[in-house]
């Protein structure tokens, strides 16, 4: 008997060291949420800097009321991915907890720019000059990284024809 | 002469480990999420190993085909056995091993692939990846699921032995957890999630302008071997696309699979085009304003496509069958149990609020 205890107390002991060793992992599970970026690219619409991966509420706020809106639920988990559109663009928000945060800005036609004025219709040597040689790089795209985010520009030959900025994010 | 025995201490440290893994045994299946009451999708694909009868009809997706088709409608309509092994956000490449596990217990004699999870290229997320693939039973195709869908934060060992993850559940354990030890609740109709409340389709917002309209080469590589696995065994492929009308399925998608489609001899159907054909109704067939049907959209669809199916190959009409007619008989009374109680819910809570 004083065997088998030794023996269950020794179990515990090792499980827990185990358990203990292996916190590589975060705290949450397998949950939804994703990061929030430090940095990286952004997007300003008037006077509102939109940077992603942070609190939407604030920015939603700061831009006034959009043109249409539009929200869906996850295919399973609680909360509601949402879609803003504004003149020129569509702000996307994904639900962590409570809160929204902002996962992209698309552009939806040439009114509106990158912060370092690249828009659709520019060329790819001016986005070349603006922001170098890219992470990625192919016929009908160039990607920018920049910490947890990324600037996705699509091109049509020599043009620009789709901008997107996002934070990179487990969905 | 005295007999030599094993050392005292082999028995002593073969009794500890064999109490350890008891022990660790019981732990992960505590710490584990039981996706009973919340997020239920999750226990969609460990039901598929309770399955009593054969399914000459697989469907492999994501939503678009565990809540679009019904498996009760195309037995009560046509005698058809099929399944659903389908969980939320299965990526291609894991309907590929969904397909390659179910070829370890059966061979259906068509498989129903839903194209919407081709626009996805990489892994996704691990709270979707383990809904999918924690379920599964350990084999090679497990691992080789896992190994297809991690994304750069996770690792094979925390697959193998759930502990690993889980652990930190340990503040988060409810009755729930204790309730579902060894036994959890079926949850669904041969792997159809079903909701009989309706939200009328509204407007969607503009599709975003994409970069690169191809569909990546990733996942198109596993619809490759989809083709392949089912070719070697004498299964008939069929590719669909649900009527789903948000996340938009570009033209250009639909362009591409078409001439896949064409190119392999496979027959395409996207039925949110056919979907006047078929009778949908988006103002009372959708539960969530036109992303999925609902029961009485599902029933319209599957009606429809189980027509195609009868006509189209030669399923047997287990109707007749003793066996196929016990089993169907249970699964029919739990499925129009299930749409009672939840329109039980939806007259007194104006919502689903328990399903």
């Amino acid at each position: 008997m004083k065997n088998r205890k030794r023996i269950m107390t020794m179990a515990a002991l090792v499980m827990a060291l185990g358990l203990t060793a292996c916190g590589g992992s975060d705290d949450k599970g397998a949950s939804s949420g994703g990061s929030s970026s430090g940095g990286g690219y952004s997007f300003t619409s008037g006077s509102t800097k939109i940077e992603m991966g942070k609190d939407a509420s604030k920015v939603v706020e700061a831009l006034g009321d959009a043109d249409e809106y539009f929200e869906s639920e996850s295919c399973a988990f609680e909360g509601l991915d949402k879609v803003y559109t504004y003149p020129g663009f569509k702000l996307n928000t994904y639900p962590d907890g409570d809160k929204d945060y902002v996962l992209s800005v698309v552009f939806m036609d040439d009114t509106v720019s990158t912060d370092k004025g690249i828009s659709i219709g520019s060329t790819k040597d001016a986005v070349t000059e603006a922001y170098g040689d890219a992470s990625e790089e192919s016929a009908s795209k160039l990607v920018y990284e920049s910490g947890d985010t990324e600037m996705t520009i699509g091109l049509n030959g020599d043009s620009v024809s789709s901008v997107e900025i996002s934070a990179v994010v487990e969905e | 002469m005295q007999r030599k025995g094993l050392p005292t201490w082999v028995p002593k440290i073969a009794l500890f480990l064999i109490t350890l893994l008891i022990t660790l045994f019981f732990l992960q299946r505590l710490l584990m999420p039981k996706y009973m009451s919340d997020i239920i999708e999750g226990a969609l694909t460990a039901e598929y190993y309770e399955e009593t009868t054969g399914h000459e009809v697989l469907f492999v997706g994501d939503c678009e085909v565990y809540e679009n088709f019904s498996p009760i409608t195309l037995y009560e309509e046509y005698g058809i056995s099929s399944y659903i092994r389908g969980s939320a956000q299965q990526l291609a490449w894991q309907s590929y091993y969904m397909l390659e596990d179910t070829l370890r217990y059966e061979t259906p004699k068509v498989v129903v692939f839903n194209v919407l999870a081709l626009k996805y290229n990489e892994p996704q997320s691990e709270a979707y990846n383990r809904m999918t693939i924690d379920g599964m039973k350990l084999s090679k195709t497990k691992l080789d699921a896992i190994e297809a869908s991690m994304t750069d934060r996770e690792n094979m060992l925390d697959y193998i032995f759930p502990i690993l993850r889980y652990h930190s559940r340990w503040s988060e354990l409810s009755a729930e957890d204790f309730k579902y030890l060894f036994h959890k609740d079926k949850i669904s109709h041969n792997g159809y999630y079903m909701r009989v409340d309706v939200r009328p389709a509204e407007g969607f917002p503009e599709p975003d302008i994409l970069a690169d309209y191809t569909l990546g080469s990733y996942a198109m590589g596993y619809l490759d071997k989809m083709c392949k696995l089912c070719k070697d065994n004498g299964i008939a492929l069929v590719l669909v696309k649900s009527p789903s009308l948000f996340p938009h399925w570009y033209d250009e998608w639909d362009e591409q699979i078409a001439a896949y489609a064409k190119q392999h001899g496979l027959d395409y159907f996207n039925y949110e085009k056919l979907a006047e054909t078929v009778g949908i109704d988006y103002n009372t067939d959708t539960y969530d304003a036109g992303l999925h049907m609902n029961l009485a959209g599902a029933e319209k669809l599957s009606g429809y496509f189980g027509k195609y199916l009868k006509e189209n190959y030669t399923l047997t009409d287990y109707r007749y069958d003793p066996d196929y007619q016990s089993a169907y008989a249970k699964k029919i009374r739990f499925y129009e149990e299930m749409e009672a109680a939840q329109r039980k819910e939806l007259a007194e809570y104006g919502e689903i609020r328990s399903f």
